[in-house]
């Protein structure tokens, strides 16, 4: 007998936990449920609605039934098939349901107890029931236009778990209802937007600043907007947001998101749904980018999914000012803290241990760590840190955060502690506060454990005294390299030498080749010229044939190439033609320098105005005579003419 | 009548623009004295926080700098040390030698840095790793710093001046053995003087555009552009002086030069080094 009764009570417990376990799963899948009527007080005759909404996470809701009494008439029901969704860890929790909606008559005055059910998985479930007051005609209070649950607060039927569903049956299923006249929807003009971001439902994120200091909160939200008029849309593949350069704080207790109103944007309602929002502490300045958060919609029937991602946000960081900054302020302590210490006891003796609880609070970046004060004999060991920090209200990141500190005094007497301070910057005041926490002193008697002379153990023994004043502002060394006229020291010696040498190789070509250009061929001809005009202006007939005589002899000879000094006229002119003169000047050429020699040995003498006419004549020729190639010249020293004159 | 107007107006607008200046000055000066006697004191974490707002505010002073070593040395001897106090004492130090003029200072901040380094040398040999804080220059740098740069310049301006009196004595003589020594020395003086020139170069763009930073944080692990971690790459320890070789376009990530090796290493482990404005 005593066996048989641990054995009992093992089966029974047994039988219990699956009792319990099936329970759980029933549970799990029961739908829910939710009636409501028009009014609770109608008339008799008069038609009023009975709405039920079923939701599941199971399968689908079926087969509504009014559960109304046989002396009631019941016609319907008109069906709004709804959709809601949960968001956790990246999981989209959909819920699938209806709301049917009857119109029902009691001809009769009384009570009427309308229990509507449906059937889910096989299974019927019914709800609790309404009781409807009917009243004698006339007597009914008058009702509220549009139908709906009687709720004053939210006249839409808004459910946080899906809340645009009472809006597809106002704007869906119940258009009759509604008589085709649109509802007053209200909606929050600061979360309209000029446009919609896309079909049926689009995310949208904003933040309150985008201009912050490192470490100040900048709050991020995502708002998920869904179109009232389309049905069952479908949420998954929710890929977060990324923030690289931030502290990233939750700001809401889950992730499953709150409705926060309606709004009207491109014409159209929208149910506004939070589904994120974050405390946002940039790390380091500059252009810091937000990425945006994705999902996938699908619309009703499996249709096929549309990516829509909320928008990427850059927030511009800056550090707070240099400014009136206090000693040991760190970059990104921001916010507004407060210190509070507690030090017991404040009487130990020599190396005991004094606990140091230190209580951090306040909104904003809270400092991770303290840096305690180091004296001399006052060990601080690795303090232990808890923290509460969370959404401390107006959506602003805080808490506190508590350090407990031991401390072992090695040096009996009074001693010091110091204080504890974070100096921070406040963005609200936008100046910098420190946080205090003196710790005040304690006693150590010279009583426990032994002194330790910590100079013979510690590390970094022999370091230099400290100085006093500061060093002359240490200004830029000059460095020869710096200075323009060493690179002109560095390359004057080297490039005078090759100037030097290139001048005077350049003076010489210079030179040859003024002197070639005075011996030319052309200049020699020209010389000709220039004296036989110089003596045509003279009275000296014999002179001026002379003059034009080499003039002629000089052309000829640097322009035809042919030498026609002594030779006889006829002959000359010959060659003249054979180097390609024409005729007529060979011929003048030839007549000319016969009338010259003759002129010049006349007894008569020449006269002069008979010698210029030669000359013109001469000067003529020589103009028609073709300007040769200076390689085309004679090259026999023989040919010059002025040699032959000058002797 | 206007001059002495125009004049008072003046002198109450230059007071003016001077009057922020003189306060900053007057400001770092108080700051450095409160640094300087909590240092004294044996409160080296007042005296860190003091210092370190006299650098946050652009104050390039090797005395500055100096004390600041002294003071995360103090909190590591006296038993508050936070992680990498030892690399920003080396840090102080360091700068202090770069900056100042005073051998004294020199001295002391060459000791004090000797003593760091053998800390960190101390604790890593504990802990199994390899205990070198110093890299051999490269073939090139050592030549560079072989001598100052304006010595540099001095052997540059004399191989200059000796390459064009032996160019002018050469054309200029007929004499065999003088224009023989005047080829030798411009043979000897033309190649010193491209060498010199080109290291006086080098090392004016060095003194220009190099910086130096040393690693404060316990250790720096080096790493690829994309931040994955070099194979078989020794990490650079606490207290070591790199070369600051460039940032990343996050900031997040700097390129240093540590003897042989060129890396990435997380941007807040480095610190760079002051230099003289």
């Amino acid at each position: 007998m005593s066996r048989l009764v641990p054995s009992l009570a093992r089966v029974v417990a047994f039988v219990a936990f699956f009792v319990f376990l099936a329970s759980a799963a029933h549970g799990a899948a029961r739908p829910e449920l939710r009636v409501w009527t028009d009014s609770d007080t109608v008339a008799a005759g008069e038609p009023f609605e009975l709405h039920l909404q079923a939701m599941s996470t199971a399968d689908m809701p079926a087969e509504p039934q009014p559960g109304a009494p046989a002396s009631v008439r019941v016609s319907g029901p008109s069906i709004a098939q709804s959709h809601s969704f949960n968001f956790g860890n990246g999981v989209a929790v959909n819920k699938h349901g209806f709301t049917a909606t009857w119109r029902v008559t009691a001809p009769r005055p009384g009570d009427v107890r309308l229990a509507p059910s449906v059937s889910v998985g096989g299974v019927r479930y019914a709800t609790n029931g309404v009781i409807v007051h009917v009243v004698p005609p006339g007597q009914a209070p008058p009702r509220r236009q549009g139908g709906g649950a009687p709720n004053p607060i939210d006249p839409f039927h808004f459910d946080p778990m899906d809340p645009w569903k009472g809006l597809l049956g106002a704007l869906g299923a119940d258009d009759d209802a509604l008589g085709g006249v649109e509802p007053a929807i209200p909606t929050d003009p600061k979360l309209a937007l000029d446009a919609p971001r896309g079909r049926a439902a689009f995310l949208h994120a904003t933040v309150d600043r985008t201009q912050a200091v490192v470490g100040e909160q900048v709050t991020y939200s995502v708002y998920l907007y869904v179109d009232v008029g389309e049905r069952e849309p479908e949420f998954n593949d929710v890929h977060e947001a990324t923030f690289g350069d931030f502290v990233k704080r939750p700001l809401l207790e889950d992730d499953n998101g709150r409705s926060v109103g309606n709004a009207r944007v491109g014409g159209r309602f929208w149910v506004v749904k939070l589904v994120r929002r974050f405390a946002l502490f940039p790390l380091k300045t500059g252009t810091l980018t937000i990425g945006p958060m994705r999902l996938a919609v699908a619309g009703p029937g499996g249709a096929a999914s549309q990516r829509r991602e909320s928008e990427s946000i850059d927030v511009r960081v800056d550090e707070p000012p240099i400014d009136g900054r206090p000693p040991g302020y760190a970059v990104g302590d921001v916010g507004d803290f407060e210190l509070k210490a507690d030090v017991t006891p404040r009487e130990a003796e020599r190396g005991a241990a004094i606990a140091v609880n230190v209580e951090l609070t306040g909104t904003g970046n809270l400092p991770d760590r303290i840096v305690p004060p180091t004296r001399q004999g006052v060990e601080w060991l690795v303090p232990e840190v808890r923290e509460k920090l969370g959404n401390a209200g107006n959506d602003r990141f805080g808490g506190s955060r508590t350090f407990s500190f031991v401390v072992r005094v090695t040096r009996p007497g009074e001693t010091d502690l110091g204080a504890l301070t974070i100096p921070y910057w406040d963005p609200y005041a936008r100046a910098y506060k420190t946080a205090t926490a003196p710790l005040g002193t304690i006693h150590v008697s010279a009583t426990g454990a032994p002194e330790v002379d910590a100079g013979d153990t510690a590390p970094l023994g022999g370091l230099p005294e400290a100085r006093t004043s500061r060093e002359a502002a240490a200004a830029g060394r000059s460095h020869l390299a710096d200075l323009w006229f060493f690179w002109l020291a560095l390359a004057a010696p080297p490039f005078a030498f090759i100037a030097a040498s290139g001048g005077g190789a350049l003076q010489r070509r210079v030179a040859a080749a003024v002197r070639a250009r005075a011996h030319s061929p052309d200049a020699l001809v020209r010389r000709r010229v220039d004296e036989a005009i110089a003596a045509a202006g003279g009275d000296d007939g014999r002179a001026i044939d002379a003059a034009t005589i080499r003039a002629v002899e000089a052309a000829a000879l640097h322009r035809a190439a042919v030498n026609v000094r002594g030779v006889p006229r006829k002959e000359a002119v010959a060659l003249l033609e054979t180097a390609g003169v024409d005729a007529k000047t060979a011929g003048e050429i030839g007549a000319i320098l016969d009338d010259c020699e003759a002129a010049r040995f006349a007894p008569a003498g020449v006269e002069a105005a008979d010698a210029r006419g030669r000359w013109d004549r001469a000067r003529r020729c020589i103009d028609a005579l073709p300007r040769r190639a200076r390689k085309d010249a004679p090259r026999s020293p023989g040919a010059e003419p002025d040699k032959g004159d000058e002797a | 009548m206007t001059s002495p107007r125009l004049a008072g107006a003046i002198a109450v607008l230059v007071a003016a623009l001077a009057a922020p200046a003189v306060a900053r000055a007057d400001e770092a000066d108080a700051v450095f004295t409160q640094g300087a006697a909590a240092l004294r004191e044996g409160r080296p974490s007042e005296a860190i926080a003091d210092l370190e707002a006299l650098a946050d505010r652009g104050v390039v002073d090797p005395v500055v700098s100096f004390d600041r070593g002294l003071a995360y040395a103090m909190r590591v001897r006296l038993g508050g040390e936070q992680p990498g106090d030892l690399g920003r004492a080396a840090h102080g130090f360091e700068e202090a030698r770069a900056l100042t003029r005073d051998d004294a200072l020199d001295r002391d901040a060459t000791r004090a840095l000797a003593a760091v380094r053998a800390e960190v040398a101390r604790r890593r040999a504990r802990d199994g790793d390899a205990a070198d804080l110093e890299q051999t220059a490269s073939l090139g740098e050592s030549i560079v710093h072989l001598v100052p740069e304006d010595g540099w310049a001095g052997v540059a301006i004399a191989a200059s001046l000796l390459t064009g009196i032996g160019l002018f004595v050469r054309s200029r003589t007929a004499r065999r053995r003088v224009r023989v020594a005047a080829t030798v020395s411009v043979s000897v003086a033309a190649p010193l003087l491209i060498a010199g020139g080109t290291l006086v170069l080098i090392a004016r763009s060095e003194r220009a555009h190099r910086v130096d930073g040393v690693v404060v944080t316990s250790t720096a692990r080096p790493s690829d552009s994309r931040g994955i971690a070099l194979p078989n790459a020794v990490p650079i320890p606490e207290g070591a002086r790199v070369r600051i070789l460039g940032t990343g376009p996050s900031g997040a990530w700097t390129e240093v030069g540590w003897g042989g090796l060129d890396a990435w290493i997380v941007s807040t482990a480095v610190r760079p080094l002051a230099r003289v404005p």
